[in-house]
């Protein structure tokens, strides 16, 4: 296969493993051991996507994932040695995107991909490398690197994240142990938009470590939410100002946050999970825990919320995948023993719970163009809801009196809306 | 009658009801079991088998994560983790063994009787030194494992087992220590490198802790010396046995016991070496979401 293929550029066919059935899998996990794993939750049953071949040493282990763009028909894999893998989800082929691998001893933490466009990937070393591809939509796996369209970011010592904004395309958020979190505009890599400052000193005089462990950015807007390594949440308005507009210290655990994800459908609140197994829905506003969510008996590594439904998976290193209903129970709705430790997660949008998107997942081969139509379907009809409460957004704000400072948060539309 | 008994409202009439339908249970049981008796004797090796007694063992909830060691993907997960060099015995055990600080008797002896049941093992008191400072320069070493005992009012009650140079972490409750001293008709110690029982540990978490518990001793035992240490899991609990076996014929096996003895129990398996702060946990115990059911093992 691979010497029938076109080779463009630096591109390499891999293997052509899994097989067609695919998009049954609502659930992409990748491993320490470096398999990349799909699994139906409503079946309970899993496959490896790649082969046992693939995965010799350990530095194929993956440590993150994304979507190349928001149809989710290719999943790219980071490996720990720097190498981005892609897998075409229809066909079933994996290709190596030809991007440039730093020097050794580096680990890739984090990758994110722009509309098929461009690829950002952060390593350990606090380099973040943005390439811009020209992807070839007749033929699957193709793509070929622009060249001298390269951008290298150095954003200090120590990265432990690194997020992309999707309303604001050219912003980057970066953090790390002894290295504050950073806003990054792609076009000019020489200085950050944004460096936020460290919390005051304690009530001994003591300065405060920092440790970032996950960042977020809020949707439709370019503020952030952090974890740290020492258990606390907070909220960054670069707007407003450089400390943090709130910040929550989680009460009687101090286990760094490894897993942060921001609900969809509010702005206030997120999940949070630590290297103890503690799952919980925190509320920005509230500044308090809402609910904690049971099952796991090892440390979380990363949490996904489903687009649309409220639901959201969880995946740790006690090798389980656990999905939960956010307002329900605590107990979880699923669970999948997935046989090697797991690092990162994707949720698939097409994935319901309900017996009506069983029936989605059981589409054939030829129903998936529909299949990813009713997605996008369904993401309009997320959109009209939005068209309805952004009825408040346009209202007047009645003022009694000139504000010395402009308040950042809750703000006043937005109270009114969660307030209904 | 069962039923009809809790309607009487006489305690005293009540309670020779009770009596009497106790009897003739007992009565009813005895019959049977004559009749089955009569029945083995009758028919010999014929006979229909014995029922099984349930016991919490048996009637185990089914796990998931039950290893199948011929599984590819298990294989392959084995063969990438920290204790893999030993398995492939590219690395010889050299044990660290120490203690908390300022131990007493008790713990002292102990750790005496530790060195002498692991071969290639030495014993440092601590000096007030943090683990955390501890493990590099035992790295430097070549040390391929850290033991620390706890103790509690003079008793040893913990155990941290660490897999150097990079983790797992496991660290245990200990319980029953009994010293060679406290036990009785014990055989002499010899310096013979022992064999190793590692005894039940099925599931994942299990087979890494038996893995871990089998890396301190070396490869190729002295089977001249028939000295056997024994961890056995039960329940969770796992028994430390050392003995030295003979074989009277080629049934009979006789066994002297030797060291120590004590009870361990896990409460955490952690990624790394020793970091209870920042270290990421493969598996913590918590005992109000865990214990929910007797019938539930881990191990």
């Amino acid at each position: 296969m691979a010497t029938t293929m076109p080779c463009i550029g630096e591109v390499e066919l891999i293997s052509k493993s899994f097989t067609m059935n695919q998009h049954l899998f609502n659930i992409f996990t990748g491993t320490s051991t470096g398999l990349l794993k799909g699994s139906s939750m409503c079946d309970k049953n899993f496959a490896n996507l790649n082969s046992m071949d693939s995965c010799s040493s350990k530095g194929k282990e993956i440590t993150c994932m994304c979507w190349w763009d928001s149809k989710e028909r290719n999943l790219l894999t980071g490996l720990r040695n720097g190498q981005v893998l892609n897998y075409w989800l229809e066909v079933g082929v994996i290709t190596n995107i030809p991007k440039s691998v730093p020097a050794e001893k580096s680990i890739l933490r984090s990758i994110k991909a722009v509309d098929k466009k461009i690829l950002i990937s952060a390593f350990n070393t606090g380099k973040l490398n943005c390439e811009h591809f020209n992807f070839d939509s007749t033929s699957s796996t193709s793509c070929v690197k622009q060249l001298n369209a390269e951008i290298e970011i150095n954003s200090g010592q120590d990265l432990f994240c690194m997020d992309h904004n999707l309303s604001f395309q050219n912003q980057v958020a970066t953090g790390g142990k002894e290295n504050p979190l950073k806003v990054w505009d792609i076009n000019s890599p020489t200085n950050p938009i944004f460096t936020a400052k460290n919390v005051p000193n304690d009530w001994l005089n003591l300065r405060v470590p920092v440790w970032v462990m996950k960042t977020q950015f809020l949707h439709n807007s370019d503020k952030l939410v952090t974890g740290t390594g020492f258990s606390q949440i907070r909220l960054y308005d670069p707007a407003a100002q450089r400390r943090p507009v709130i910040d929550i210290q989680i009460k009687d655990s101090k286990y760094p946050i490894t897993a942060l994800a921001l609900r969809p459908s509010s702005d206030f609140q997120l999940i949070v999970g630590t290297t103890i197994g503690n799952l919980s829905l925190y509320d920005l506003r509230k500044k308090d825990l809402v609910q904690n969510y049971k099952g796991f008996a090892g440390g979380i590594t990363d949490v996904k919320f489903h687009a649309i439904h409220p639901y959201f998976a969880a995946c740790g290193v006690d090798r389980y995948v656990r999905c939960y209903e956010v307002d329900a129970h605590k107990k979880e709705m699923h669970s999948l023993f997935l046989k090697s430790e797991l690092n990162c997660l994707l949720l698939s949008s097409s994935w319901s719970l309900d017996d009506q998107g069983h029936s989605i997942e059981k589409y054939t081969q030829s129903d998936l163009l529909s299949d990813t139509n009713l997605v996008e379907d369904k993401k309009e009809t997320l959109n009209e809801d939005n068209n309805d409460e952004s009825v408040w957004d346009q209202m007047e704000v009645i003022k009694t009196k000139k504000r010395r400072k402009q308040l950042t948060l809750p703000s006043k539309s937005k109270v009114k809306k969660n307030s209904k | 009658m069962s039923l009809i008994m809790p309607q009487i409202k006489n305690k005293q009439r009540r309670g020779e009801m009770y009596k009497k339908f106790l009897k003739e249970k007992r009565k009813v049981k005895m019959e049977e079991k004559k009749k089955r008796k009569k029945e083995e004797n009758q028919l010999g090796s014929k006979a229909p088998p014995k029922k099984k007694p349930k016991t919490i063992e048996n009637m185990r909830v089914p796990d998931e994560t039950m290893v199948d060691p011929t599984n590819e993907e298990t294989v392959l997960d084995l063969e990438q983790d920290e204790m893999a060099p030993y398995f492939k015995q590219e690395t010889t055990p050299k044990i660290l063994i120490t203690t908390c600080d300022r131990p007493k008797n008790k713990t002292n002896s102990f750790i005496k009787e530790l060195k002498k049941v692991i071969p290639n093992s030495v014993v440092k008191y601590r000096r007030g030194l943090d683990l955390k400072k501890i493990i590099p320069q035992a790295i430097a070493k070549d040390f391929t494992d850290l033991l620390v005992v706890n103790e509690d009012a003079g008793e040893p009650n913990g155990l941290v087992l660490c897999h150097l140079p990079d983790g797992p972490t496991a660290e245990f409750k200990m319980m029953n220590v009994k010293l060679c001293k406290e036990l009785k008709r014990l055989g002499e110690m010899s310096d013979h490198e022992p064999e190793i029982n590692v005894h039940n540990f099925n599931t994942r978490l299990g087979v890494t802790i038996g893995r871990m518990l089998t890396c301190l001793f070396p490869h190729r035992p002295n089977y001249r010396g028939r000295r056997v240490v024994t961890f056995h899991n039960q329940r969770d609990f796992i028994f430390f046995r050392h003995h030295r076996y003979q074989f009277r014929n080629a049934e009979k096996v006789s066994l002297q016991e030797l060291g120590p003895r004590f009870i361990l129990k896990l409460r955490s398996l952690q990624k790394g070496t020793f970091d209870s702060k920042s270290g990421i946990y493969l598996w913590i115990h918590k005992r109000h979401e865990m214990d929910t059911s007797r019938r539930k093992f881990h191990l």
